[in-house]
């Protein structure tokens, strides 16, 4: 499925800094403004320094995480996805979701990238739901390398079985729950939601199938 | 190192399998991949930077402290509500649960606190998953997965009596 990249509205300049870039900019702001109000003006700076370091550690891994991610986008069968892990994948979508998750190692940065290309090519929110949590409960990464050393056998398996069925249950709650299908919260997100049901319904209406429209 | 090493294969993997696909996607993807840096990279800088100021206002020894020794259905509903709020990575988070266990905390309350502290905890939600994923998947996530740390906590407590 050679599909141009979503959404294409607006210019490139509006698209990086839309609504929710100037969320963080105001979270950001506040954020260091509480830390100098509650913790003085040298844990400013030292929160501020110990950021810096960790944005030169992650920008190289960013930048290559949003390459796994956009040609994971294009690569991924978009009817495979909506078959396995679709809003129709049913329970066993969740399962396929949380086994995926378990064997994903590596940190937020390793994984997100795959979260981010899933969703693009129509997997269901409770299946990506499912991944994240299973991903972050069960990553048998974390086991190996924290749990077993620190915690000792039992405590490991005991932890692990206590939350086997976490992943089923958050997915499953996450697809009960109301709403849009996420990811709405800007204009050129709103852009590709029209895409996706105007894909919908591509059966139906052949003539909402045009490629001319666009959002301003 | 290795995580750069090992990121840098994988995207490696992906553009020479989308240079061999049938429909030549290597453009496509290169086009992608340009409009996520573009959108995502501004929203993740700003994001890690606010992530830390809330660190250093809210530091883990705080947040653990207030678990202390608690154990049974008291130390999973502390565990609970303050798991959340716990900053850092397993590096920091699991020599805390090494010194609570010492300090007495049960085990239910222990894997409470891990599980919501990995489901729940605030800084990979403003780092991550709301930059990339959008504000409407975040809430979606968090309201589906607050029920999780008690049920890993009672699960727990069946499985001490079970074992014991």
């Amino acid at each position: 499925m050679a599909k141009e990249p979503r959404h294409k509205s607006g210019s490139l300049l509006s698209r990086m800094f839309d609504r929710t870039f100037w969320m963080f900019v105001g979270m950001t702001v506040i954020a260091a403004a509480g830390c100098w109000w509650l913790k003085g003006y040298d844990a400013l700076i030292e929160a501020f320094h110990d950021d810096l370091e960790l944005l030169v550690y992650i920008s190289p891994r960013i930048l290559l995480a949003m390459l796994v991610a956009g040609f994971a986008q294009v690569l991924l069968p978009r009817d495979k996805v909506a078959h396995w892990v679709g809003e129709q994948s049913g329970w066993r979508g969740l399962v396929i979701a949380t086994v995926a998750g378990a064997l994903t190692p590596g940190g937020p940065i390793a994984s997100f990238p795959f979260v981010v290309a899933l969703y693009m090519a129509g997997a269901d929110r409770g299946a990506l739901v499912a991944y994240l949590t299973s991903w972050a409960l069960l990553g048998f990464q974390r086991v190996m390398v924290w749990e077993i050393p620190l915690m000792g056998m039992d405590f490991a398996v005991m932890r692990s079985l206590a939350n086997l069925p976490l992943p089923l249950i958050a997915g499953y709650i996450a697809r009960m729950l109301p709403g849009l299908p996420a990811r709405t919260d800007t204009p050129e997100e709103e852009g590709r939601l029209e895409e996706a049901v105007k894909e919908a319904s591509e059966e139906q209406a052949a003539t909402l199938n045009g490629e001319g429209e666009r959002r301003g | 190192m290795g995580s750069l090493i090992f990121m840098a294969l994988m995207a490696l993997t992906l553009m020479a399998l989308a240079w061999r696909h049938p429909k030549k996607l290597l453009t496509p993807g290169l086009n992608a991949s340009f409009e996520l840096i573009m959108q995502n990279a501004p929203r993740v800088a700003l994001a890690l930077l606010a992530a830390g100021f809330l660190g250093q206002i809210l530091p883990q020894d705080t947040i653990s402290h207030l678990l202390g020794g608690e154990s049974g259905m008291r130390g999973i509903l502390i565990a609970w509500a303050i798991g959340g709020f716990t900053p850092g990575g397993p590096i920091i988070t699991f020599p805390v649960i090494v010194a609570l266990s010492k300090a007495g905390a049960g085990t239910p309350a222990l894997v409470t606190y891990l599980t919501a502290w990995s489901v729940l905890g605030f800084q990979r939600v403003i780092m991550f998953e709301w930059p990339m994923m959008g504000r409407r998947f975040v809430i979606n996530r968090l309201i589906a997965a607050s029920c999780l740390p008690p049920i890993s906590g009672i699960i727990t407590l069946l499985l001490e009596k079970i074992w014991n």
